[in-house]
């Protein structure tokens, strides 16, 4: 609620710990992991829309491993 | 943005707040100070600045609180607030004949003439408020305990609520909303198989009403264990303050105590160490050692390709013509699009590249992970050594006729053999097992395996099984922002604190080793957890807060109730003259005797304003003086009134 652009440290930390998260699902270079992340920022800033989420989980990318 | 208290009024209120008003808004000052005695309404007001902030309901039992006595119907409480250079007034309307309270919220520059129903002050502000961050600025004494209480969870609490992770957390639960709401829909559709999906449904709720007893299983045995072993050392600090105070045993005490604390803290520096060591593995053993050597070395003669990723090739075999200027026909596109994969993809050169660099960098100045563990090892061995001689200087009391020392040393034997049974009955409900060897009503991993399988089974019936599977790695990458974003923040907020506890405590040496629910207090020398006062720990939270607060969107006024009463006078002047420069507008109320030491720091400050609180003990009536002369020179008989 508190992030906002210019908060300072705090942010770049939340901001590092969400691509370090999508990093971990291999998409951090990908489109969609640069719209997940800014579904994470919206919701961080109370800003977001539930169609973005329907939007994301019927496109997240799945393999075989992901039981 | 940047949130100023310009004043607020009380009227027929409990605590001698019959007509009281106090206006910032003329000369407006950094740092205000109130003079009031106790019981003339400090804990009441601060009570009101919390509520109109939150803009919470009241039950009616608390708004009849509030009443002044029995012959007034009605009272107010009206906090004037500027927002970005806007005006806002929050009133609190009680009304004791129903009982009823509600807000309204005065706002000059709307058309509408301004006075609009209920909490209306800017949203992004409302929503921070309503996080219940309230307590974080309108500050709380009891936080100050409870961030430092071993087993809280406040300091992660605040952590949470201040920066919205939280918020994290509630995407999981519209997660799995989405994923109920296609469930619903793909029921509906599915009649002929109904029956089986019926099954298939009971089958999973079976385990899943076992999988929750079990998790609440577990959450009761490890509170017991960890409740268990408070209990245990209460019972230690109880017969080494019995050694302590006894001529015969005190020095043989003082030595052991003094030994245990130095090697505790050298376990914990050969403990980080070995685990570094443990995390690079040329550092393992010699064997690894040479071995990754070799390999760097390796890699460094056998020169990989610059520029001659996969990439390139394959955009090689999309040109009209060769490097060389030769036309590219199908032919040789074809050619080069088959052999493109022999070479390497330009990221894994990458990680070579970054492979060659690190095993060129390998340390070889002998510090293996092997010669740390076998340090590790014989410092536990000299723990125990001294452990054992805490034993004997035990029964040596008890010989000598110590008979308390009995007593506690049978309670302690008694609450080992229960923990005992209580970390046994943990392991063999958490233990990693076969969940065919193991019966998954009693083993949680085992009915975690079973739980997976049939929800699965249920959800492939469903037709809902990918949908589930997208939801659920969507629902891991937001666990691991959230909880990786906490321990980011509890890095940064710990080293912050430290910060500003070494400008306040400076002969003191505590500092935050962790947070981890809870602020994890360890000293630079023998330091004793349970010997914190409460001087100290109001330092920390101060420290804490201040650390916490630095990046905060919105500045709020830092508002406190006896800031420095429980401070030694030493103490006192460090933190009165850290604590103050936190924070861009601070109100303290204050009491005569911490003048001395922390008030009295800000008589010569032309930032500082100064009221001072009377009670007249016949009308009852209190009066207000402002100015530094009169609050200097206030003589009040504190605590009568208690």
């Amino acid at each position: 609620m508190l992030l906002v652009d210019d908060a300072g440290t705090a942010f770049e930390e939340i901001d590092a710990a969400l691509d370090e998260a999508i990093d971990d699902i291999g998409l951090g270079s990908t489109v969609y992991g640069k719209r997940l992340k800014q579904l994470f920022l919206n919701r961080l800033k109370d800003q977001y829309r539930e169609e973005d989420l329907v939007d994301l989980l019927a496109e997240m990318p799945i393999t075989e491993e992901d039981v | 943005m940047k949130i100023r208290l310009l004043g607020w009024r009380a009227k027929n209120l409990r605590g001698y707040l019959r007509d009281f008003e106090i206006d910032l808004s003329t000369q407006p000052k950094r740092w205000t100070l109130l003079q009031m005695p106790n019981g003339t309404g400090k804990t009441t007001t601060m009570e009101l600045f919390r509520m109109a902030f939150n803009g919470r309901p009241l039950t009616n039992e608390a708004i009849m609180s509030f009443r002044a006595d029995d012959t007034v119907t009605d009272g107010r409480f009206d906090c004037a607030l500027e927002i970005e250079e806007v005006h806002y007034e929050l009133r609190l309307h009680f009304d004791f004949r129903r009982p009823s309270l509600h807000f309204e919220t005065l706002v000059p520059s709307e058309r509408s003439g301004g006075l609009l129903k209920g909490h209306r002050l800017p949203a992004a502000v409302r929503h921070t408020l309503a996080a219940g961050v309230t307590e974080l600025f309108v500050f709380d004494g009891e936080l100050a305990a409870a961030i430092i209480s071993e087993g809280a969870t406040r300091a992660d609490e605040a952590i949470q609520k201040l920066y919205g992770l939280n918020l994290l957390h509630d995407l999981e639960a519209d997660i799995y909303r989405q994923l109920n709401q296609r469930r619903r829909a793909a029921q509906s559709t599915t009649i002929s198989t109904s029956a089986r999906i019926a099954k298939l449904r009971r089958d999973f709720e079976e385990v899943d009403r076992v999988h929750k007893h079990l998790q609440l299983t577990e959450q009761k045995l490890r509170k017991a264990i960890t409740e268990r072993d408070k209990a245990l050392q209460s019972i230690e600090n109880e017969i080494r303050s019995i050694a302590r105070g006894r001529e015969e045993f005190q020095q043989e005490q003082a030595s052991i105590d003094l030994e245990i604390d130095e090697i505790k803290r050298m376990v914990e520096v050969v403990g980080a160490s070995v685990l570094t060591f443990f995390r690079s593995p040329p550092r393992v053993g010699q064997v690894f050692h040479d071995r990754l050597s070799r390999l760097g070395g390796t890699l460094e003669t056998k020169r990989l390709p610059r520029s001659m990723s996969r990439e390139f090739f394959d955009q090689l075999a999309m040109s009209e013509s060769c490097v060389c200027g030769r036309p590219i026909t199908s032919h040789e596109r074809e050619t080069i699009l088959l052999h493109m994969d022999d070479f390497l993809a330009q990221d894994e050169i990458a990680v070579i590249n970054q492979m060659k660099s690190r095993l060129q960098a390998i340390p070889s100045d002998g510090n293996t992970f092997t010669s740390n563990v076998e340090h590790l090892r014989s410092t536990l061995a000299e723990l125990r050594a001294v452990e054992q001689r805490g034993e004997r200087l035990r029964q040596r009391m008890k010989d000598e006729g110590v008979d308390k020392v009995g007593d506690l040393d049978r309670r302690r034997d008694n609450l080992k053999r229960k923990q005992i049974l209580n970390e046994e009955a943990l392991d063999r409900l958490t233990r990693d097992v076969d969940h065919r060897e193991a019966d998954w009503r009693y083993n949680l991993t085992a009915c975690s395996r079973v739980l997976g399988e049939r929800r699965k089974l249920l959800a492939t019936a469903e037709g809902t099984y990918d949908f589930r599977r997208r939801a659920d790695k969507l629902a891991r990458v937001v666990k691991l922002a959230q909880s990786s974003a906490l321990s980011r923040l509890r890095e940064l907020i710990r080293r912050r604190t430290n910060d500003y506890l070494s400008r306040v405590l400076i002969n003191e040496l505590i500092e935050v080793a962790a947070i981890d629910g809870h602020l994890r207090l360890v000293g630079k020398s023998a330091f004793r957890k349970d010997s914190v006062s409460e001087g100290q720990k109001l330092a920390v939270a101060y420290a804490f807060l201040a650390a916490l607060l630095a990046d905060a969107r919105h500045q709020f006024p830092f508002i406190v109730d006896s800031p420095a009463v429980s401070l030694d006078v030493e103490l006192r002047r460090t933190v009165g003259r850290l604590v103050p420069q936190l924070f861009d507008q601070m109100l303290m109320f204050v009491i005569s005797s911490e003048r001395e030491g922390f008030a009295d720091w800000f008589y010569d400050h032309a930032d500082a304003r100064f009221f001072t609180v009377s009670l007249d003990s016949i009308t009852g009536r209190t009066g207000i003086a402002e100015g530094v002369e009169a609050f200097r020179s206030f003589h009040a008989r504190e605590g009568v009134l208690d």
